[in-house]
């Protein structure tokens, strides 16, 4: 019969094993350090809070905003297409920019800059439209070194400042992985029910990379992420991947992912 | 020697051990990263401070501990699910079987954030009752009882005929 010390021994041996069995990761210092000190540094460049990785950089919805997102809540609350096709004139616009250098030649990913706390205002909180195309589909580069979310919650949603996350390198490898592993969504015009339109955009950061690789997951319709110029692929498992981290949706009314 | 200097010491000296203590409660070497990562962030601006104390080893581990804590709960999502316990047997085997790294991390799923904080801090750590108590919050009989309850939820985890379900009996903060 094993006896209680005995088993906090067997408890205490296994411990070690475990810890044994999963040493610390080549580079975690400089990582970590990195991060820590970087990180707060670039979102504090814009008024940003500095507590904590994940600064919610809390919405301040005017009223105006408030009641744009609730007449656009009824236009929008309609099925969409996603096509390789040009961005749907008729859906909410968004003041984030386009692509700096536009899509890249070949089958490399998407480069644009990283948006700085505040400085996404759209007039609605709808993920902003990708104009999809050609014959590549939407990627971003292995091991980045950081991974900055742009946070959209749909119409439906009180709509202030675009939210900024900040995830550390460990996500960012996770979730950049999972871009690459997507399958190709179905292609040709594909019946979207249900888009409440809401989704992020990641920008992917590189040491020594001054631009962001970028991708636009739509979280409710199709379920697709896209890039400038690029096929679409399938958003399940980065969806699931993201939902970790998101903000609480701010405002009157929910839009949650379906 | 700068805050920044003095940050970067510590983290390369220490990562090591944090991580694993992070992995430990965790379970998880990419959630293990996030943790300490979120950690080390927060601590950052007010660094100066955390050097100062007596241990900061210990104080960022209470940190991680606390950040463990606070995510799990905040999360609720937490029912357990074991999806290898080892086909029940004798207790002499059981023994055994727990010192197998695949199998106790199962038995430590099992576990609330609070139970499986104060077990590592115990027999990973070595930590005693008074200092456990100071990292979770709480008074030194509650970590008595949170190791009690603990052990024997992942006791009754071990002999539990495979494919039985959880019976949810342990009470979980």
């Amino acid at each position: 019969m094993t006896d209680q010390r005995g088993f906090e021994e067997a408890v205490r041996s296994g411990l070690a094993g475990l810890a044994a069995a999963e040493p610390a990761p080549p580079g975690l210092a400089e990582r970590l350090v990195s991060h820590s000190v970087d990180a707060p540094r670039r979102l504090s460049r814009s008024g940003a809070s500095r507590s904590g990785v994940r600064r919610w950089l809390a919405p301040v919805a005017s009223a105006g905003l408030v009641a744009a997102a609730a007449l656009v809540a009824v236009v929008v609350a309609r099925p969409t297409h996603h096509a390789a096709a040009p961005a749907d004139p008729a859906a909410p616009s968004s003041t984030i920019a386009s692509p700096s250098s536009g899509p890249a030649p070949g089958t490399g990913p998407v480069f644009t800059a990283v948006p700085a706390a505040g400085s996404l205002t759209p007039a609605t909180c709808a993920v902003p439209p990708v104009a999809v195309g050609g014959h590549d589909l939407a990627t971003v580069d292995r091991a980045p070194s950081n991974l900055t979310i742009a946070w959209y919650f749909g119409p439906k949603a009180a709509c202030g400042p675009i939210q900024l996350t900040v995830a550390g390198p460990a996500r960012a490898v996770q979730l950049a992985d999972q871009v690459r592993a997507a399958s190709a969504a179905s292609t040709g015009s594909v019946y979207c029910p249900d888009d409440d339109h809401s989704g992020a955009v990641l920008y992917f950061t590189y040491a020594g990379q001054p631009s962001a690789e970028t991708v636009t997951v739509n979280f409710s319709g199709c379920s697709v992420l896209n890039a400038p110029g690029r096929r679409p692929r399938a958003a399940g498992s980065v969806i699931t991947g993201l939902l970790p981290l998101r903000p609480p949706v701010p405002g009157p009314t929910s839009a949650r992912p379906s | 020697m700068s805050v920044d200097e003095d940050f970067s010491a510590f983290v390369s000296a220490q990562s090591s051990t944090l991580f694993t203590t992070a992995y430990l409660l965790t379970g998880n070497a990419l959630e293990a990263e996030e943790l300490l990562q979120d950690v080390l962030v927060r601590l950052y601006p007010k660094w100066a401070r955390v050097s100062a104390a007596d241990a900061p080893v210990a104080y960022v581990r209470r940190s991680v501990v606390n950040q463990f804590v606070g995510a799990r709960r905040s999360a609720r999502n937490a029912e357990p699910t074991l999806s290898a316990i080892p086909e029940s047997g004798s207790e002499d085997e059981a023994l055994v079987a727990v010192l197998d790294r695949a199998v106790i991390a199962e038995l430590l799923e099992a576990l609330t954030a609070r139970q499986r904080a104060a077990i590592v801090l115990r027999f990973f750590h070595d930590q005693l009752d008074d200092e456990i108590a100071t990292a979770l919050g709480c008074r030194a009989a509650t970590v008595r009882s949170l190791i009690s309850r603990g052990l024997a939820a992942m006791r009754a985890q071990l002999l539990r005929p495979a494919g039985a379900p959880a019976d949810g009996t342990e009470a979980r903060s």
